[in-house]
C-alpha cells in the first residue's frame, strides 16, 4: 500500500515538474514583456553590413541567415531574440544586456530531442554578467553539459552575438567600436 | 570432338556445385552490399547527405515530381514557390512553411508574403529579414499590396494591416482598400528551370545509397532480395566449413593409406578372438 502512495506522490511531483518547466519557457511576446515591466519598447534594427559581415560570420561559425537583426532598447537595456541551430533543430534564446554585460538568458524554444538541460537555470545562470573579451570570446568560463555540447555552443554563440551586436547600437556603451 | 564420357555434368546432389552456384550468385551482391556500407560508414566525409541526385530517371523511380508554381513579379525578378521552397529567380531556395499570397515591392526591400510570415529580400534576393507572428506578422496572411497613398497593405484574418517606413511594425486599420499583388505565369524557360532545381533538392545521394544497402530501391521485391541473400551467406558459411572439415578428414584418411608404418596395428585380443571363430 505504501509503495502505491509514495508511486502517486511520485506522479504528482513530475508533472508539477513538467509544468513549471512548461511555465518557465515563454514565448517572445512574454520574454519581452516580462524583461520590460509589461510595455515593451518599439522595436529597433542593427544591420550586418559587408564590413560587420565577417566578424558575425567568425561569432557564428557560418554566414549570418539575415541582413538585419531587430532588438529592443530602453534604459540603457536591450533584449535580442536570437535563433540558432544546435545540431539540427534551431533555439530561440531571448538575451537581456545590461551595458555591455549579460542580464539574463532564457531559452524560449528547444526543438531538439536531446540536450535541452541548456534551458535550466543552472547552466543559463552562468552567462548572468558575462561581457565580450577583446578576442569576441566570452569573458568568463561556461561549464559544459555532457551530452548537450552543441546546444551549449549554440547558446555561447548567440550570446557572444548580442554582445557584438550591441557594441554596435551604442544602448548603454562607447558605440565607437565599428 | 568431345567424348561423352568426359563432358562436364553437374552433380546437383553435391554440396560443392550449390556451393559453388550460390557463391558466384552472391557475389555482385556482397560487393554491392559492401560498397555501399563502406560508403555509408563515411558518409558525413564523402558529403552523401549534402549532395543531391539529378538524374531524372531516378527521380522518377522515386515518385518525385515537382509542383506547379505559384509565382509573382517584383522589380523585374520572379518570386516563385515550389512547395516548400521558395525561389528568388533560380537561386537557391529559402525553406518556408506557408504559402506564398504575393509580394511587393517597399523601396529597395521586396516584401513576400507567406500565409504564416513575412520575408523581406533585398535585390539580390538576399534574405534581410523572416519576421514570424512573434515578431508582429498578422496572423493567417492572405494578400499583399499597396494603398492609395503608397502605404505597404497586408490582408489578413483580423483585417487590414499598414506597415511603417521601416517594415518593422504592422498596426490594424480594419477596414481599407488596396491594390493586391497577383500571380503571374512564369515562362516555360524559368518554370523548367525551377521544376529541375526543385526534383534536385528533394533526393540525396545518402538516401540512394541506403536503400540501395537495404534493398527498399526496389521496394519490398528488394528487402526480400537482401533477406535472401543474408540466407545465402548463412548457407556459404555452413557448407564452406562443412566442406573444409570433409576434406580435411579426407585427406588425413589418404595420408593414412599413402603411409602403412603408420597405421595403428589391429589389438591383439582381437586376433585370438578371430582364431576361435569356426
Amino acid at each position: 500500500m505504501s509503495v502505491r502512495v509514495a508511486l502517486w506522490v511520485l506522479l504528482i511531483v513530475l508533472w508539477a515538474a513538467v509544468l513549471c518547466a512548461h511555465a518557465s519557457n515563454p514565448g517572445q511576446q512574454e520574454f519581452l514583456a516580462d524583461t520590460f515591466g509589461g510595455k515593451v519598447p518599439a522595436p529597433r534594427v542593427v544591420w550586418i553590413t559587408a564590413q560587420r559581415r565577417p566578424v558575425v560570420q567568425a561569432i557564428l561559425g557560418h554566414a549570418p541567415k539575415a541582413l538585419r537583426i531587430r532588438y529592443w532598447a530602453q534604459g540603457g537595456r536591450s533584449a535580442w531574440v536570437l535563433n540558432e541551430i544546435g545540431k539540427e533543430q534551431p533555439i530561440t534564446l531571448g538575451i537581456v544586456l545590461r551595458g555591455d554585460k549579460v542580464e539574463k538568458i532564457k531559452v524560449l524554444a528547444y526543438r531538439e530531442s536531446r540536450g535541452g538541460e541548456v534551458r535550466y537555470p543552472f547552466f543559463t545562470d552562468q552567462f548572468v554578467g558575462a561581457g565580450l573579451a577583446p578576442d569576441r570570446a566570452l569573458d568568463c568560463h561556461i561549464d559544459n553539459i555532457s551530452g548537450a555540447t552543441l546546444s551549449v555552443s549554440a547558446v555561447s554563440r548567440m550570446t557572444r552575438l548580442a554582445l557584438y551586436l550591441q557594441q554596435l547600437t551604442g544602448v548603454g556603451s562607447d558605440p565607437s567600436q565599428p | 570432338m568431345t567424348h561423352p564420357s568426359r563432358k562436364y555434368r553437374p552433380k546437383w546432389g553435391s554440396v560443392y556445385v550449390w556451393h559453388r552456384l550460390a557463391g558466384v550468385s552472391a557475389a555482385l551482391f556482397v560487393i554491392l552490399v559492401a560498397g555501399t556500407g563502406w560508403m555509408l560508414t563515411h558518409s558525413d566525409s564523402l558529403g552523401l547527405a549534402r549532395r543531391h541526385v539529378s538524374s531524372g530517371w531516378l527521380l522518377d523511380w522515386y515518385g518525385i515530381r515537382a509542383p506547379e508554381p505559384t509565382s509573382f513579379a517584383v522589380g523585374g525578378h520572379h518570386l516563385s514557390q515550389l512547395g516548400e521552397h521558395l525561389y528568388w529567380d533560380r537561386q537557391a531556395p529559402v525553406q518556408t512553411s506557408g504559402r506564398l499570397v504575393g509580394v511587393q515591392q517597399v523601396g529597395e526591400i521586396a516584401v513576400a508574403a507567406l500565409s504564416d510570415e513575412l520575408i523581406l529580400l533585398d535585390t539580390r534576393g538576399e534574405v534581410i529579414e523572416r519576421v514570424g507572428t512573434a515578431d508582429g506578422a498578422p496572423v493567417d496572411i492572405q494578400a499583399i499590396g499597396r494603398t492609395a497613398d503608397g502605404a505597404p497593405a497586408l490582408k489578413a484574418a483580423g483585417g487590414l494591416y499598414l506597415g511603417d517606413a521601416d517594415l518593422l511594425q504592422w498596426r490594424l486599420r480594419g477596414g481599407g482598400s488596396a491594390v493586391w499583388s497577383q500571380p503571374e505565369a512564369v515562362g516555360p524557360e524559368l518554370r523548367d528551370a525551377l521544376m529541375v532545381a526543385y526534383r534536385g533538392q528533394g533526393l540525396s545521394v545518402e538516401r540512394v545509397v541506403l536503400d540501395l544497402h537495404s534493398g527498399r530501391i526496389l521496394g519490398p521485391a528488394g528487402t526480400l532480395l537482401v533477406d535472401l541473400l543474408g540466407l545465402v551467406l548463412l548457407f556459404l558459411a555452413a557448407t564452406g566449413t562443412w566442406m573444409w572439415t570433409h576434406q580435411r578428414r579426407s585427406r588425413r584418411a589418404h595420408r593414412l593409406r599413402q603411409s602403412p608404418r603408420r597405421r595403428p596395428a589391429r589389438p591383439a585380443a582381437a586376433t585370438v578372438q578371430h582364431s576361435h571363430l569356426p
